[in-house]
């Protein structure tokens, strides 16, 4: 059974100081402002854990779901199934849910249900490409 | 059934879609050359919409009477990189705003210039076309907001958007045809 490196009751500091050597290599002034703003907020969360800050972003109308795909591309492999789901619960965005859905092999079949719930009946032409084969899912491959 | 000839947008303008990343150069969408309208969205992330509209279609184009069959969309484009941008959301415009389907592809653009097609001769994107809705409405146009899927900053380029309408003109008055006919 794998073990992940970050769950629920991972502190929010231990993420934070993985983020920002994540945002110092940002380069555009535009990136970098736009990182900043995510390590501001989450600065707010910085003594409490990770699923405490799952929990808050979801009614906090400062959250931007953008942030949870940079969690999920930097740290969603590594992340414990239960608490990766809290953050899939903060993308709302149907061609987002789609996008992380095609992007990642580590997702389980309860995930996987998760993120169809957001884009089923949506995005009708994307959802042709991927019944079609136009589009594929890096699970299936 | 009858259909329009392509047409271009009059307007083209950058619409926030909360706050994400500008598109540059928009009015270059309004023409088919080798200039280009631009947007660099975050890193995942999507960008705001190009908003194209008033393409012009008048009674010339469509008929008073016709009934809309279907609508189709074509746009020149290209990415500067492969495998990270794609549409995020595209809808249809009419006066009230945005539309029917999300008619977004997931398919990712290509680094040399394509041209993509939406919609078919019997696609209405999820919605009813009144006459009124196209011919002789500045409003009616085209939303589109692309997506990134890296974590670099990737940029997609709009060259040109245009738009035809498939339409079934009104039956002739053979009434009234006929009484002409005998003078």
């Amino acid at each position: 059974m794998k073990k992940f490196k970050y769950n629920a009751n991972t502190p929010v500091a231990v993420i934070l100081a993985a983020f920002k050597k994540k945002a110092a290599a940002a380069t555009n002034c535009d990136s970098k402002a736009r990182v900043q703003k995510s390590l501001d907020w989450d600065a707010k969360f910085e003594g409490q854990n990770l699923g405490e800050m799952a929990d808050a972003a979801l009614t906090d109308p400062e959250f931007d779901q953008s942030w949870e795909l940079w969690y999920l591309y930097f740290f969603g492999a590594d992340t414990e199934v239960e608490c990766r789901k809290k953050g899939l619960l903060l993308i709302k965005d149907p061609m987002m849910a789609f996008q992380v859905y095609l992007t990642y092999d580590w997702l389980t079949d309860e995930e996987d249900k998760l993120l169809e719930e957001k884009f089923k009946g949506k995005l009708p032409t994307a959802e042709a490409e991927l019944r079609d084969g136009i589009v594929k899912r890096a699970k299936w491959k | 059934m009858e259909v329009t000839g392509w047409k271009g947008a009059g307007t083209a303008v950058n619409a926030p879609r909360g706050d994400k990343t500008d598109w540059f150069d928009m009015n270059n969408a309004k023409v088919d050359d080798n200039d280009y309208a631009f947007n660099v969205p975050g890193k995942p992330d999507y960008g705001d919409w190009l908003r194209l509209t008033d393409f012009g279609f008048g009674e010339g184009d469509i008929p008073s009477g016709s009934t809309i069959d279907g609508i189709e969309v074509q746009y020149k484009r290209v990415a500067d990189f492969a495998d990270f941008i794609n549409d995020s959301a595209m809808y249809l415009r009419k006066t009230s705003g945005q539309v029917g389907d999300n008619n977004a592809s997931a398919t990712k653009w290509a680094t040399s210039k394509e041209t993509a097609t939406y919609g078919a001769s019997d696609d209405k994107w999820g919605t009813t076309w009144a006459e009124s809705d196209i011919v002789d409405n500045s409003d009616f146009g085209i939303d589109l907001s692309i997506y990134n899927s890296d974590d670099e900053l990737r940029c997609g380029w709009v060259y040109y958007c245009q738009i035809r309408i498939y339409y079934t003109a009104p039956a002739a008055d053979h009434r009234k045809s006929s009484f002409f006919k005998m003078f």
